[in-house]
């Protein structure tokens, strides 16, 4: 039972804006209109006989609503300028974002022309559909997407819709979005797994189920949008490395898609941080949390404390074993833990470079890549790196099944457990399932990491399976998942879940024997969990921390203060209005 | 021996309670009709990998069958999982219950005896200057929010002033692994981290608990302090009070010997009661702080569903105030004769 509360969290900042009484049972807020007078506060009451909008299904009023959209107020107020507009599902600097032009621009006139086409048109109340009420969901806790909910809903009011905005906790909101058709709206955010628009566009507007492809599954909101056609475009996209062949079928089906979107595509973000202007070479790259000491000139040389890279920030880190490693603040630590075979330097997303392989080639037809490795690497314990380990690696990923995250996906796509094999001591092959237009971007991925096989063998070794498969035994991933070792730059130091976790430099990484990272990088680089954004302000203005995740509506509250200075890369994370499609009776 | 049995008794008597508390706890905590598992396992998690785990935790089976699960876990010293920590329950109990322990006993070893002192100054001055001055102190401590003291503290001495650290247990990038987790004493049984010395890091993990420890001292006080007063006054309008100011005993016997004896009953019930609150963690006062005890700790879990480690949290906490409760009990004895235990 969701029941009205007085609680209202959502201006409060921070996790635990919203605990201020011991909230055990599920809190339904209804949010009072902010933005003006134009919303009527009623309670919330779930309604067991919720009226399912077949409306919703209709194309055209889908239309309308991205048209009732208003970019220039979410961007400049909401997001106050750190946010840039996007004209679809590809983020802009990902590969063939250049196809996508501006399709909607905000125009309400255009948006009520629509509806009146389409024969929803006002009643006597002047409302449109009957009359019914929209609904209208975001998580508590995220100011900026219960801001732009209430300005939809004040716009959509603006043309005769009823609409009712609701702020949910984010248990009760992944459950309504994902177990239930029970909504009309909501609002979620995307980031990037690996640098390729399959990781989006397909996501975003391919079925839940897909002819021929049983183990594909788009439709990643719930939206129950379905259109054959574009899955076949989508499809050959992704199952293709001919760039040509991709831009054409990724052209048309943006074509097809944004006539009929699931998804009002808000913007993308700039990754807002405060810095410490003592800190030199730290380079955000929009595919990852950050990469340590692998440029020339990373550091804090003139700091009072230049052995100690701190970094105040929020969100959990849960498990760090890269086969089941899928949170952003996880992959930040195995990031710098591990290493793939390739990887993409500092900021940049163009160029993938050599890491444990040195060089590659592939097959015309893409479905073979040959991997040659890097000599002389050890992982952190002194253990050699050679071909068993990446082998292994890729057979673990794709036998484990992430059971915790699910995060397998990204190499099943393309590959199994057969699909990977040994030439020699430093040659790898893969003979992939299907070619894989992201297949280099994909295994750049935590998911891509090369774990030590003897490390793994002596806690639990490979998952053990049944005769389906299924995983009877996760072998070493339960000791994996706190204990990572691996080739990178940096150790694990000391994690205290939920609050702290620290790296240290492994000295004996192969990095540090390049002449691309600075040796007197850091010693050591803690990631603090601060829940209270306060905390964080403070920190960065004293000097006690050297990055600070600043909420948007703080910005104001570091920006100018002395040895501060605002970072604000464009990021890869884009803002969705999720739009129900097709409503079907639960 | 008498003393024995009614410990014992009294300990047997957990049993029901602790059962009566993981009912209570767990039928709440999942008719919440949300799902721990999806918000575990994230946005971008299929519906095959949410089935598997909801499966692999158990929470496919019907609600009585988990708590009989549950209960059997318990028996095996099992507290189950917690999806927050992505570890066993006890393991994180036994991580975050030091450092809420040692703040809890820092913030009362300050609270009791300055509430309690401030409440005898107050009742013998009462109606002149200091006892104004104490009252509006009191009342104040009592109704400020306490993010607000918490923040306004951290501000000023830790950012304006630079005399404490702001946040943590120890300064960033220093840590240590020691048996008790108590950093006081942890501090003298480890090999301190290179550069520094035991007495560095004792001297750096008591800077850091300072401020934290002020804050819940400061609320706890006030409270105290006016419990204190009023029940020295009441003592003070009783009988033999009187008898003993007419036989023309000095005044500060009186004060000490007769009222503050007898007023120390009820301030002795509620600092027990204080200890056991605290010791459940102080949820704004340790995010503020970026305390890692438990407070934090039962925050996340109630706010990601975490069931297993709900129930954890709430069991630790019953034992705790079952256990003060005794211990306040005791108290009483030792403090008044006319109490008679067993």
């Amino acid at each position: 039972m969701e029941g009205a509360s007085p609680v209202r969290g959502g201006r409060l900042g921070g996790r635990y804006g919203h605990v201020g009484v011991f909230p055990l049972l599920a809190i339904t807020v209804m949010v009072l209109p902010a933005l003006s007078g134009c919303l009527t506060a009623a309670a919330v009451v779930e309604d067991p006989f919720y009226a399912q909008h077949q409306f919703m299904a209709d194309k055209r009023v889908r239309q309308a609503f991205s048209y009732a959209f208003d970019d220039s107020t979410t961007i400049g107020e909401i997001y106050n300028g750190y946010m840039i507009p996007l004209y679809g599902p590809i983020p802009k600097g990902m590969p063939f974002s250049e196809i996508q032009t501006p399709q909607y621009t905000f125009d309400l006139e255009k948006a009520s022309q629509l509806l009146d086409q389409a024969g929803y048109t006002e009643n006597g109340d002047g409302l449109r559909f009957e009359g019914e009420t929209l609904r209208i969901f975001y998580n508590i806790g995220n100011n900026q997407r219960e801001e732009m909910a209430l300005l939809l809903a004040q716009n959509l009011q603006s043309i005769g819709i009823s609409a009712q905005v609701t702020g949910l906790n984010w248990p009760q909101y992944l459950q309504r979005m994902y177990e239930s058709h029970n909504w009309d709206i909501m609002m979620l955010g995307w980031g990037p797994d690996f640098n390729d628009p399959d990781d989006y566009f397909f996501a975003f507007a391919g079925s839940h189920n897909i002819t021929g492809h049983p183990d594909l599954h788009g439709d990643t909101y719930n939206t129950g949008f379905s259109d054959p056609a574009l899955d076949q475009l989508l499809v050959q996209a992704k199952y293709t490395i001919d760039p040509a062949a991709r831009s054409a079928a990724y052209q048309q089906a943006y074509n097809l898609y944004m006539q009929e979107p699931n998804i009002i595509f808000a913007g993308q973000e700039l990754r807002v941080r405060a810095v410490r202007t003592w800190v030199t070479g730290f380079h955000f790259n929009p595919l990852s949390a950050g990469d340590l000491g692998l440029v020339k000139d990373y550091g804090k040389p003139n700091s009072p404390n230049p052995n100690v890279m701190t970094w105040d920030s929020f969100g959990d880190m849960k498990n760090l074993d890269p086969a089941d490693s899928y949170d952003q603040v996880s992959g930040f630590a195995d990031q710098n833990i591990y290493d793939s075979l390739v990887g993409y330097p500092e900021n940049s997303t163009t160029y993938l470079e050599p890491r444990l392989a040195t060089s590659w080639e592939h097959s015309a037809d893409g479905l073979t890549w040959t991997f040659h490795l890097r000599h002389g690497v050890t992982f952190a314990n002194g253990d050699p790196m050679t071909a068993d380990d990446v082998v292994y690696s890729f057979q673990r990923v794709l036998m484990l099944q992430a059971p915790q995250t699910g995060v397998n996906w990204i190499l099943s796509q393309f590959m199994n457990a057969s699909s990977i094999a040994k030439v020699d001591d430093y040659t790898v092959v893969f003979h992939l399932t299907h070619a894989y237009g992201g297949f280099l971007a994909a295994i750049s991925f935590t998911v891509g990491s090369v774990i030590d096989h003897r490390y793994c063998d002596a806690h639990g070794g490979l998952p053990t399976l049944d005769a389906n498969g299924g995983v009877t035994n996760p072998g070493c991933a339960s000791y994996l998942s706190d204990h990572p070792m691996g080739t990178g730059a940096y150790a694990l130091g000391t994690w205290t879940k939920t609050v702290q976790l620290s790296l240290v430099k492994n000295p004996t990484s192969w990095w540090w024997q390049t002449n691309e990272v600075n040796p007197a990088a850091p010693q050591t680089f803690v990631y603090r969990e601060l829940p209270t954004s306060e905390t964080r302000i403070l920190d960065i203005k004293s000097g006690t921390a050297d990055f600070a995740q600043v909420d948007y509506d703080k910005i104001s509250e570091v920006e100018g203060s002395p040895g501060v200075y605002i970072d604000k890369p464009l990021s890869f994370y884009i803002d969705n209005i999720i739009l129900q499609c097709a409503p079907t009776v639960d | 021996m008498r003393l024995t049995q009614y410990i014992i008794r009294r300990l047997l008597l957990l049993i029901p309670v602790l059962i009566g508390v993981t009912i209570v706890t767990f039928t709440i905590s999942h008719v919440v009709p949300a799902d721990p598992v999806r918000a575990y396992c994230g946005q971008k998690c299929d519906a095959n990998t949410v089935a598997n785990l909801r499966a692999q935790l158990g929470l496919d089976q019907p609600l009585w069958l988990q708590y009989v699960n549950y209960v059997g876990g318990l028996l095996h010293g099992d507290l189950g999982f917690s999806l927050v920590n992505n570890g066993p329950v006890l393991a994180a109990l036994q991580e975050y219950f030091p450092a809420t322990f040692e703040l809890s006993v820092f913030a009362l070893a300050i609270a009791i005896p300055g509430g309690i002192l401030l409440g005898i100054v107050s009742a013998v001055y009462r109606e002149r200057l200091p006892d104004h001055v104490t009252r509006f102190g009191a009342v104040l401590l009592v109704s400020v929010p306490a993010f607000w003291l918490a923040l306004m503290l951290q501000y000023l001495f830790a950012f304006q002033l630079g005399w404490l650290p702001l946040s943590g247990r120890l300064d960033p990038g220093v840590t240590i692994q020691g048996p008790t987790g108590l950093m006081l004493i942890d501090a003298w049984l480890v090999p301190a981290p290179a550069g520094y010395s035991n007495l560095d890091i004792f001297v750096m993990a008591f800077r850091h608990l300072i401020l934290p420890g002020v804050t819940l001292a400061a609320l706890n006080m006030g409270y105290l302090t006016r419990i204190m007063r009023s029940s020295m006054l009441e003592a003070g309008s009783e009988d033999y009070v009187r008898t003993a100011r007419a036989k023309g005993v000095p005044k500060r016997r009186i004060v000490f010997s007769h009222t503050a004896r007898n007023a120390l009953i009820p301030a002795i019930t509620v600092a027990g009661v204080l200890f056991a609150l605290t010791l459940g963690g102080a949820v704004l006062t340790e995010s503020i702080y970026s305390w890692p005890g438990m407070g934090q700790f039962s925050a996340d879990a109630v706010i990601n569903l975490d069931f297993a480690a709900v129930l954890g949290y709430t069991f630790v906490t019953a034992v705790i105030v079952v256990l003060a409760n005794l211990v306040v009990d005791i108290l009483y004895a030792a403090v008044d004769p006319r109490v008679r235990l067993g």
